[in-house]
């Protein structure tokens, strides 16, 4: 009864966050589901083109590795949600000081994350189930290939929560230990489903037999559920702070180097700049693995792109999950300390710029880390440069909209870390990806007629990116000023 | 200083502040006191440039707090109730990072922080990220970013909260000396006996409503009590 009277607060609370937000902005709920819609008859539809084209595939796609990527990403999110829920939620203190069982907590907990995100899982895929019925679409999906991605989701999200549980531990030995002990999930799930390549028969055999054994290991976590929420959310008794050294960057005033200088240390000592780079990082060796896996350098006029498009979809993600992420949190993750800015004599713009500041600093990342995989794929240097500049666009573009829809519409919920929920950050994800497309293509089809010019129009659509961050900067400015808190 | 004229605010069906008018002089120690949810902090956020009026006007030195909120803003040190700071920066850079955001110089800046660690007798705690530190030690630093700045009015909302009688005693005289020297200071408070023995004037606010205004004295007389907290109970009920 306690676990699921802690998980009906956690729903109510969710749901009175978001209806508050969708309220505010009438718009923002049937634009996104537009968005989700367009972006899943998008999915299938390239599905549906390259089935029906018959062409090989130049990268190894297999149905395994499919289901081990949707794996990998819930066990992220998993592993954030785990965190932002309960570890680091100092309002867990409610239900660890009554007479329910840790484990009821842990229960309850795991429960809302699993149903938060399965509503989304299953709303996706009921909606290309829809889509492919009504169009009459012609997607191949063998029989038990759609039932091992919804396992598949549950069991990464498990192991996710229980690695969040395990990497808050006390010290670096039982960290390691811990999330070594998990690590061995991920890891025999690639042996045997990517590895070996057996029929989805076994795949989903598979799956179904280590489902369960994911849910008992984030339920076990419960036995350092007090010693990890105790570590996250109270300071050690230490007599000071290492001090960090103040800068500023150079066309800054003195108000907005504050803003900045309080983003930077606060990023630095939550250790979230090192978690981006460590992500950026892990992408970037991701993405250089590729000409290893493809051996011989893909030929013909569509594979030749295939390379460019895999670094523009790197710089994508990094740029998501690093930069838009940020923006969308950008305000909310104001929290309750809101007040302090909004009652000093600044406007909103220099809380904007001070905040935005941050983010540019990883623009230079996103780079570097699509460069890799330009380079060992033998791009020639005109091509690279290409790269290059479209990265940094892809970093400014979506910094702008992670900027612009995080000041419209924030969340000040501590339970997501002054993220929106799934549903919202899915949308303005894909939004990105369509507003890079439109101000990227052209570029690149320039390129392809005439290297010169297109490296010219590349550098032109940094230059507009970068103008179109300053105007999201100026529009979250504007929403800051009205903000009531 | 500080003046509200019919301010009208409301919360979806809930009116918080209905239709309120006050004037606060400078030099003066003005209270609000009123029950939970009586309208206090939604007034006091008003003035703050944290909220907007429904209707109705509300302006601080002269500067309307929607048209002008900058310039308000200039001119005020606010504590909220429940004052959360940034958990990560140490009091010392979170007063730093207040200072910068003032325009204020180097100099005016570590004298403002040296009268603040003299006033709270604060130590190596400001050396300390915020969320290792007590209530109490969060409460004294929300108010040194209000105080050590010197603006010309401070709006504290319940400033003695966390605090403990010593500290609560040390502040309740600094406030009345510096109004004394020509300041405004608006603070809100559910303790009578603070009411009582700083403010030169205060005024009950009950469901959105000012219920009670004048000195001390005045309230005590026109409820026939002997005691603030007599004519409160009888001015909002049991």
């Amino acid at each position: 009864m306690g676990a699921f009277a802690i998980h009906a607060a956690d729903a109510v609370q969710a749901t009175r966050f978001n209806a508050t937000r969708y309220a505010k902005h009438r718009l923002s709920l049937p634009i996104a589901t537009l968005q989700f819609l367009g972006s899943i008859w998008l999915i299938l539809r390239i599905i549906e083109v390259v089935q029906a084209a018959d062409a090989p595939l130049v990268l190894p796609i297999t149905p395994g590795s499919l289901v081990f990527a949707t794996f990998m990403i819930a066990l992220g999110k998993g592993a954030i949600d785990g965190y932002n829920r309960m570890v680091r939620n100092p309002s867990l203190v409610f239900s660890l000081s009554q007479p329910v069982s840790r484990r009821s907590i842990v229960a309850a907990k795991l429960l809302t994350v699993f149903s938060f995100n399965m509503a989304f899982v299953t709303f996706a895929l009921g909606t290309a189930t829809a889509m492919i019925v009504a169009l009459r679409m012609q997607i191949p999906a063998t029989g038990l290939f759609v039932p091992s991605l919804v396992i598949a989701a549950p069991a990464g999200l498990a192991s996710g929560f229980a690695m969040s549980v395990t990497a808050s531990l006390s010290t670096w030995r039982r960290k390691i230990t811990g999330l070594a002990m998990l690590a061995t999930l991920p890891a025999a799930l690639w042996v045997v489903i990517v590895q070996n390549e057996p029929p989805m028969g076994n795949i989903f055999a598979f799956l179904l037999a280590i489902m369960p054994l994911t849910i008992v290991a984030a339920l076990a976590t419960s036995e350092w559920l007090a010693e990890a929420w105790n570590i996250q959310t109270s300071s050690p008794a230490k007599s000071g702070t290492r001090a960090l050294r103040s800068f500023r960057l150079p066309w800054m005033t003195d108000p907005e180097a504050a803003v900045f200088d309080k983003e930077f240390k606060t990023s630095w000592r939550k250790r979230e700049i090192a978690i981006s780079f460590a992500t950026l990082g892990f992408l970037s060796a991701t993405l250089a693995s590729v000409p290893f896996l493809l051996g011989e350098p893909p030929s013909g006029p569509v594979a030749r792109l295939v390379v460019p498009a895999l670094a523009m979809a790197g710089a994508w993600i990094g740029s998501a999950l690093v930069l838009t992420s940020k923006g969308l949190s950008s305000v909310g993750g104001e929290f309750d300390s809101i007040w302090i800015l909004r009652t000093a004599p600044i406007d909103g713009h220099v809380v904007a710029v001070g905040k935005v500041g941050t983010s540019v600093l990883f623009v230079p990342a996103v780079v570097a880390a699509s460069l890799p995989l330009a380079i060992l794929a033998g791009l020639s240097w005109s091509a690279i440069v290409l790269v290059a500049f479209a990265a940094a666009s892809v970093g400014f573009l979506m910094t702008a909209v992670g900027l612009y829809f995080g000041s419209r519409s924030p969340s000040f919920d501590r339970n997501t870390g002054g993220l929106p929920d799934s549903f919202t950050m899915y949308a303005v994800f894909i939004l990105g990806l369509v507003v890079c497309a439109v101000v990227i293509g052209p570029a690149a089809l320039v390129f392809l007629q005439e290297r010169a010019l297109g490296l010219l129009a590349a550098i032109l659509v940094a230059d507009i990116s970068a103008l179109v961050l300053l105007g999201a900067t100026r529009s979250a400015g504007r929403r800051i000023d009205v903000l009531e808190t | 200083m500080l003046v509200a004229r019919d301010v009208f605010k409301r919360y979806g069906e809930v009116v918080a502040l209905n239709g309120v008018s006050l004037e606060l002089a400078r030099g003066e120690v003005f209270g609000l006191l009123g029950s939970n949810g009586a309208g206090k902090t939604t007034l006091m956020k008003i003035f703050a440039t944290l909220l907007r009026p429904d209707s109705g006007t509300a302006s601080v030195g002269g500067r309307d707090v929607v048209m002008d909120p900058i310039a308000v803003r200039r001119m005020i040190g606010f504590v909220p109730e429940t004052p959360a700071l940034y958990d990560k920066l140490t009091g010392r850079e979170f007063l730093n990072m207040i200072a910068r955001l003032r325009y204020m110089t180097p100099e005016k800046t570590e004298a403002g922080i040296e009268e603040m660690k003299a006033l709270f007798r604060m130590g190596a705690e400001l050396e300390r990220e915020a969320d290792g530190l007590s209530r109490g030690m969060k409460q004294k630093l929300a108010l040194s970013s209000a105080l050590f700045h010197r603006p010309p009015v401070l709006i504290l909302d319940e400033p003695t909260n966390g605090l403990d009688p010593r500290f609560a005693k040390v502040l309740k005289a600094w406030l009345v000396e510096y109004a004394r020297a020509g300041n405004t200071v608006l603070l809100s408070t559910h303790v009578t006996q603070v009411a009582e023995s700083v403010c030169d004037r205060i005024a009950v606010v009950h469901e959105g409503d000012m219920v009670a205004l004048g000195t001390v004295g005045d309230v005590l007389a026109e409820f026939s009590s002997s005691s603030l907290e007599d004519a409160f109970t009888a001015i909002v009920g049991d």
